[in-house]
């Protein structure tokens, strides 16, 4: 899809599982200065399974679509699942065709980072 | 002035407002440059034979014209890469001492500057330093500064043409700097060439060693004693010709240039006025740069979708982070006019963006 459907703009405008958590067992946060996008991600971990995601953060329509979107989709399932997970599952998720702003897949993989950066985080 | 630019031939819906990135190149200077190719190419200062005598004597032409267009002598005016060599060349050379430098430089003067100066304070207003170093014109917020004031606060005065020189021609001799940088590509040349003034070339030092620097290469290194110490290697030749077509250009069209900047920004306000658009960042400006951040919308989708419909305008910081800092803002889309920009570009931008502001702000 266009990423600039309706279907994105709704979830732009109001993202799912959006929102800071408190109690949260890890969290992780990145900032990518070229264009100050910034989101900061919550899990709660129980028994190796992600039993709830949230994330926080500021971006482009790409940025907070497919974070939001990685977050609904990990909740439920174990970080063993999660972490196999290639840059490419992103599309997937998302189904957001990008072959006419290939350079908006940087903006794509900021959530799929951040996730990244906690399961090295978590492993140590 | 389309007609001159032929990038409208080929795409007749361009609406081209990243000018501070890059201008776009008129035929004059595209032909030029092929024509040198095909004609007159050799490499320079260094062939006895008739074909290099007159590449070097075209180079030197070229040399000539940049200095007239700066209001300076030929043996002050070296070709380098681009505008960020050219300001690492100066502030190197004045590293270890006490600088200024404003909140709105591009990286390529502040990071060099935060590197290189013993100590270094930024702020809005010129303050007294050793070293000041300053823009001539922001890429982002279009201000001029004042240098007659940067002058009289500095020991050592660094300017930043690189956005300046596209709109009006700097007269050296009335600020009288120590180090003045341009980049070609910003002023309807070629990229690849680069110039530095330097108002004391005897005193300073390259940033590269190697042929064409040097007069004796033995126990002991003597230099060239003039400017030509600075261009080691073979220079960009061709482009360094373009750069003279570029300013035998921009003089030609300089009083059309002057009116039609006046105009668009007026313009320009005025439109965003009654549409009751964001007003761009800063007060007033000088040239026709117009950054906005809208609070509701990224800027990366702004510029994308502005590019759907053929308008190019940039996103991102600009190369100015400690700007955007300053200003408490993450990013900013930016669109900056040039000669070849008229009300109808303008018209288009607008409509669009409200298009942009009615799709997301509901
Ligand atoms: C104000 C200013 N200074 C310096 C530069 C650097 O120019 P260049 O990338 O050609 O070296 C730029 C261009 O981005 C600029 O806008």
């Amino acid at each position: 899809m266009d990423l600039y459907d309706e279907h994105y703009l709704a979830i732009y405008k109001n993202p799912y599982n959006y929102g800071k958590m408190e109690d949260a067992d890890v969290k992780g946060g990145a900032l990518k200065p070229s264009c100050g996008d910034q989101v900061e991600i919550y899990l709660k971990v129980k028994d190796g399974k992600i039993e709830k995601a949230r994330f926080i953060g500021k971006g482009c329509v790409v940025s907070i679509v497919g974070t939001s979107l990685l977050m609904k989709e990990i909740e439920g399932k174990s970080i063993e699942e999660v972490k196999k997970w290639g840059p490419e599952k992103m599309y997937e998720i998302t189904g957001m065709d990008l072959s006419s702003n290939p350079s908006r897949e940087q903006c794509l993989m900021l959530g799929y980072r951040v996730l990244q950066d906690i399961f090295k985080k978590l492993s140590h | 002035m389309k007609h001159l630019f032929p990038i409208f031939e080929r795409y007749k819906e361009l609406v081209y407002l990243d000018s501070a990135a890059s201008t776009l190149k008129p035929k004059s200077v595209i032909d030029g440059i092929a024509q040198f190719y095909s004609y007159h190419y050799a490499n320079i200062h260094r062939g006895a034979y008739p074909l290099s005598e007159e590449a070097t004597e075209m180079y030197e032409k070229a040399r000539e014209s940049v200095a007239r267009f700066l209001g300076v002598k030929p043996d002050q005016v070296a070709f380098l890469k681009n505008a960020t060599e050219a300001l690492n060349l100066a502030v190197y050379n004045l590293r270890g001492r006490e600088g200024w430098t404003s909140v709105m430089e591009h990286h390529s003067l502040y990071v060099p500057m935060k590197k290189y100066m013993k100590k270094l304070a930024v702020g809005w207003k010129i303050e007294k330093a050793a070293v000041v170093a300053i823009t001539q014109g922001s890429n982002v917020l279009g201000k001029v500064p004042d240098m007659k004031e940067a002058r009289e606060q500095s020991q050592y005065l660094i300017v930043d043409g690189t956005q300046y020189v596209q709109h009006f021609r700097p007269y050296l001799p009335s600020f009288d700097p120590d180090f003045y940088a341009f980049s070609g590509h910003k002023i309807f040349g070629p990229s690849g060439v680069g110039v530095l003034y330097i108002k004391e070339p005897e005193r300073w030092e390259p940033l590269l060693y190697g042929g064409g620097t040097v007069e004796y290469v033995g126990e002991t290194i003597t230099f060239k004693p003039n400017i030509q110490k600075y261009e080691a290697g073979t220079p960009p030749i061709a482009q360094v010709w373009g750069l003279k077509l570029a300013l035998d250009f921009f003089l030609q069209h300089e009083e059309e240039i002057k009116e039609n900047d006046k105009r668009l920004i007026k313009y320009m306000e005025k439109r965003l006025e009654e549409e009751k658009l964001p007003a761009p960042l800063g007060d007033k400006r000088d040239i026709p740069v117009f950054s906005f951040y809208w609070e509701e919308v990224h800027p990366h989708d702004v510029a994308t979708l502005l590019g759907r419909k053929h308008i190019a305008v940039r996103s991102g910081h600009h190369c100015a982070q400690p700007l955007h800092r300053a200003l408490g803002i993450p990013a900013s889309f930016r669109a900056s006019l040039s000669l070849y920009n008229d009300e109808k570009d303008v018209d288009r931008f607008i409509k669009e963006l409200k298009v942009i502001r009615d799709g997301f702000i509901r």
